[in-house]
C-alpha cells in the first residue's frame, strides 16, 4: 500500500491550519456583524453601498424589513431614519451628533422617512426593500444609527452599529509596511557588512 | 538518412533578435506598466473609496485581472518579465540586498506557501471585499510590495517572484499550457564552458528564476526576460511556438504541489464564479437556513471549505481507481494527472472575467477620465450581454475538451496506447463533471464587480 507519505501529512497538516484559521477569523467576525436584528414583529437586515461607509462620502443605506414569524416581506411600511450618535459620545450633554447629512428632509419627529424601493439601476430589489440615499457622516467613528418601522404588525425600533472609516489614505499601515521594510533593509545592510 | 524537423525559433527573424538582444527589451514595456501601477497604487490607496470611481480598481479587476490569463495562454510568462514588482525587486536589490542564498525552507515549501495564501486571499476578499474595496485592493497591493521589497533586500534573485508570488504560481501554471516556449539547444549547451545564462554576464544578469535552459523543460519558471538571450555566447536560446497544453505530455517529471495548486484552483475559479452569480445571496441565505447558522461569513467558509476539498478529493478518487491498472503510486499517479485540469481552469478563468472585461470595461475608460476632474457616464459594456455567454460557453467547451485530451495524452505517453483510454477515463469523467458545473455557472447572468 503506498499510502500516506510526508507530502500527504503536510497537505493535512496545511488544511488543518487554513481551516483553523479560517474558523478563528470567522468566529471574530461572527462577533463584530450585527448587519440583521430582530426587532418586535420584524426580521431587519442592514446593507450599506459602499460597504465600508467612509467620512464625508456619500453612501446609500438599505433595509429589507420581513416578518419575523412568517419570512414575508414587509411593504408599505413607514420607515424612518431617526438622526445617528456617536457610540461613546456623552448622552446627557447631548448625545445625538448632527454628524450625517442626508439627501432627504428630515420630518417634525426628527427623523428622515426611507423610500420604498422595488428596483435599483434597473436591477430588481427584494421586497421589503427601503432605501436612503446620499447619506454622510462628517467624522469617522463607530456610530449608531436608530431605524423606526410601523406597519399594521406595530411599531418598533431597530438600532444598527456603523463603523465609518476615514476617507483618506490608511497611513498606519502604509506606516507599517515601511517600517518592516526599514528594518529589512537595515539587516540587510548588517548581513551585507558581515558578508565582505 | 533521416533528420529530425528542427522546431521554428523566432530568434531567426533578425528584428525580434536584435529588439530581445537590445536593452531596451524589457524595460520599454516595464516602464509602463511601472508608470500605471505607480497610479493604481495611488489611486487604491488614497483614491475615491467607492469603487466605481476609483481608477485603481477598474484598471485592475476589470481590464489586468481578465486579461491576464490571455496573456499567459498566448505568451506564456511573459507579464512576469514586465510586471512593476519584478522591477522594484530588481532595483531593491541592486541598491541595498544582502544577496543571501534562498532558504532551503522557502525553496522546498514556497508552492505550499503560495497554495494556502493563495486559497487564504481568495476566502478574505469574500468575507473582508478586497475586489469591491479599493481601499482592500490597495492593502493587498500594498503587502505585496512590502513582501517584493524584504524578500529583494535579503535574497539573490527573484525569490519572491519565484518561489513566494500566488500569481506567479497561477502564471507559471496557466503558461503550461501556453502556446510559446523559451528553451535552450542541449546539444550547444553540452559544449558551453561558462553558463552565462544561469551566472550572468557583463551582457545581462543571470537568470533571474533560477532557471538553468538547458535543462529547462516546462514554462512554469521561465518569464521570458530575455537575460539569458542576452547573455547566452552560443546563441543556444530559442523562442518556440507551440501547441497550446503540449507541455503537459511531454514533461518527465511531475510535481505534487504543482498539481496540487492546479485542482485547487478548480475550487478557486468554481467559488469566484458561483459568488458573482445574482442568485448567490438567496443562495447564501438557505445555506445559513438549512444549516441553522446566524451568521453569513461562517456560512460562505463551509460552502469554501467544500468547493476547495471537493476537487481535490474526486481528483484523488479518479486516482485510486485509474492506478488499479497502472500500479503507480497514488501520489505519483495524482501528480501526473493533476496538470491535465489546468486547460479548464485557464478557460473557466478567461470565460469568468471575460464578462468583467466586457460588460464592465468602459468604467476603466471612465474612470481614467475622473482622475481628470471630467465626469462621463454611460454603459460600461461593450457588446450585449448573450454575446459575452455565447464566448463563455465556447470557452468552457474548448477548456474541457483540452484538459480530457491532455488527460489522455498522459496516459497515453505514460502506458501506451493500448491502456490509455481505461488509464484516463476516472479523469476524463471528473474533468467533464467540473466542465458541466463550470458551463452551468455561465447560464446565469453574474454581478457587476463596478
Amino acid at each position: 500500500m503506498n499510502y500516506p507519505t510526508k507530502q500527504m501529512k503536510k497537505i493535512l497538516l496545511s488544511l488543518s491550519l487554513i481551516l483553523l484559521t479560517f474558523l478563528f477569523a470567522t468566529n471574530a467576525l461572527a462577533a463584530s456583524a450585527g448587519l440583521e436584528q430582530d426587532t418586535g414583529p420584524y426580521h431587519v437586515t442592514m446593507q450599506t453601498n459602499p460597504e465600508n461607509l467612509m467620512a464625508n462620502q456619500a453612501g446609500t443605506m438599505t433595509m429589507i424589513i420581513t416578518n419575523k414569524a412568517t419570512g414575508q416581506p414587509v411593504t408599505g411600511a413607514k420607515v424612518m431614519m431617526m438622526p445617528s450618535t456617536m457610540m461613546g459620545s456623552n448622552a446627557g450633554n447631548g448625545g445625538n451628533m448632527a454628524g450625517m447629512d442626508m439627501s432627504s428632509g428630515m420630518n417634525k419627529q426628527g427623523g428622515t422617512p426611507m423610500q420604498e424601493q422595488s428596483n435599483m439601476g434597473g436591477m430588481a430589489m427584494a421586497s421589503g426593500s427601503y432605501m436612503m440615499e446620499g447619506m454622510m457622516f462628517n467624522q469617522p467613528g463607530q456610530w449608531n444609527q436608530a431605524i423606526t418601522i410601523t406597519s399594521p404588525l406595530g411599531e418598533s425600533t431597530v438600532n444598527f452599529p456603523i463603523t465609518v472609516g476615514k476617507s483618506g489614505p490608511n497611513f498606519v499601515l502604509i506606516g507599517s509596511v515601511a517600517g518592516v521594510v526599514v528594518i529589512a533593509g537595515i539587516l540587510a545592510a548588517i548581513l551585507k557588512k558581515k558578508k565582505n | 538518412m533521416s533528420s529530425k524537423k528542427q522546431p521554428i525559433n523566432l530568434l531567426n527573424i533578425p528584428i525580434l533578435k536584435r529588439f530581445f538582444k537590445s536593452p531596451l527589451y524589457p524595460r520599454i514595456f516595464q516602464w509602463i506598466t511601472v508608470l500605471v501601477f505607480g497610479l493604481i497604487m495611488f489611486e487604491t490607496l488614497a483614491g475615491p473609496t467607492s469603487v466605481g470611481e476609483n481608477f485603481g480598481s477598474a484598471a485592475t479587476w476589470v481590464l489586468w485581472w481578465p486579461l491576464i490569463p490571455f496573456f499567459f495562454f498566448l505568451l506564456g510568462r511573459f507579464w512576469c518579465g514586465i510586471c512593476p514588482f519584478a522591477w522594484v525587486s530588481d532595483l531593491t536589490q541592486k541598491l541595498f540586498g544582502a544577496n543571501l542564498k534562498v532558504p532551503n525552507f522557502i525553496r522546498k515549501n514556497g508552492l505550499w506557501i503560495i497554495d494556502i495564501t493563495f486559497i487564504f486571499i481568495t476566502w478574505s476578499d469574500h468575507i473582508w471585499g478586497i475586489v469591491e474595496s479599493p481601499r482592500g485592493s490597495g492593502t493587498l497591493l500594498l503587502l505585496i510590495l512590502g513582501g517584493v521589497m524584504v524578500t529583494a533586500l535579503l535574497f539573490e534573485r527573484r525569490t519572491w517572484c519565484r518561489y513566494l508570488c500566488f500569481l506567479g504560481s497561477l502564471s507559471g501554471n496557466y503558461s503550461r499550457a501556453g502556446m510559446l516556449e523559451l528553451r535552450a539547444d542541449k546539444e550547444t549547451c553540452k559544449t558551453c564552458k561558462t553558463k552565462d545564462c544561469y551566472k550572468g554576464s557583463a551582457k545581462a544578469p543571470g537568470c533571474p528564476m533560477f532557471e538553468f535552459p538547458m535543462t529547462m523543460e516546462n514554462n512554469a519558471n521561465c518569464n521570458l526576460c530575455g537575460s539569458c538571450i542576452k547573455s547566452c555566447p552560443n546563441d543556444s536560446i530559442r523562442l518556440t511556438p507551440r501547441k497550446p497544453t503540449s507541455e503537459f505530455w511531454s514533461m518527465t517529471k511531475a510535481h505534487f504541489e504543482e498539481s496540487f495548486l492546479a485542482i485547487v484552483i478548480v475550487g478557486i475559479v468554481f467559488v469566484q464564479n458561483i459568488t458573482m452569480l445574482d442568485l448567490y445571496p438567496s443562495f447564501l441565505k438557505w445555506v445559513e437556513l438549512t444549516l441553522g447558522i446566524g451568521n453569513e461569513n461562517i456560512a460562505f467558509t463551509i460552502l469554501f471549505i467544500f468547493a476547495m476539498t471537493t476537487p481535490v478529493l474526486l481528483l484523488f478518487a479518479a486516482t485510486a481507481v485509474s492506478k488499479r491498472s497502472t500500479g503507480e503510486t497514488l501520489r505519483n499517479a495524482f501528480a501526473r494527472f493533476g496538470y491535465a485540469v489546468i486547460p479548464l481552469d485557464l478557460a473557466s478563468h478567461m470565460a469568468h472575467n471575460l464578462f468583467h472585461l466586457l460588460a464592465e470595461g468602459k468604467a476603466t475608460y471612465y474612470t481614467f477620465m475622473g482622475l481628470f476632474g471630467v465626469h462621463v457616464e454611460g454603459s460600461t459594456s461593450f457588446i450585449a450581454d448573450p454575446t459575452i455567454q455565447i464566448m463563455q460557453y465556447f470557452l468552457v467547451i474548448v477548456g474541457t475538451l483540452g484538459s480530457m485530451y491532455a488527460a489522455y495524452r498522459i496516459a497515453k505517453r505514460n502506458y501506451g496506447v493500448s491502456k490509455a483510454l481505461s488509464v484516463s477515463m476516472p479523469y476524463l469523467l471528473v474533468i467533464l463533471l467540473f466542465g458541466i458545473l463550470n458551463f452551468l455557472t455561465f447560464t446565469v447572468r453574474m454581478a457587476m464587480r463596478m
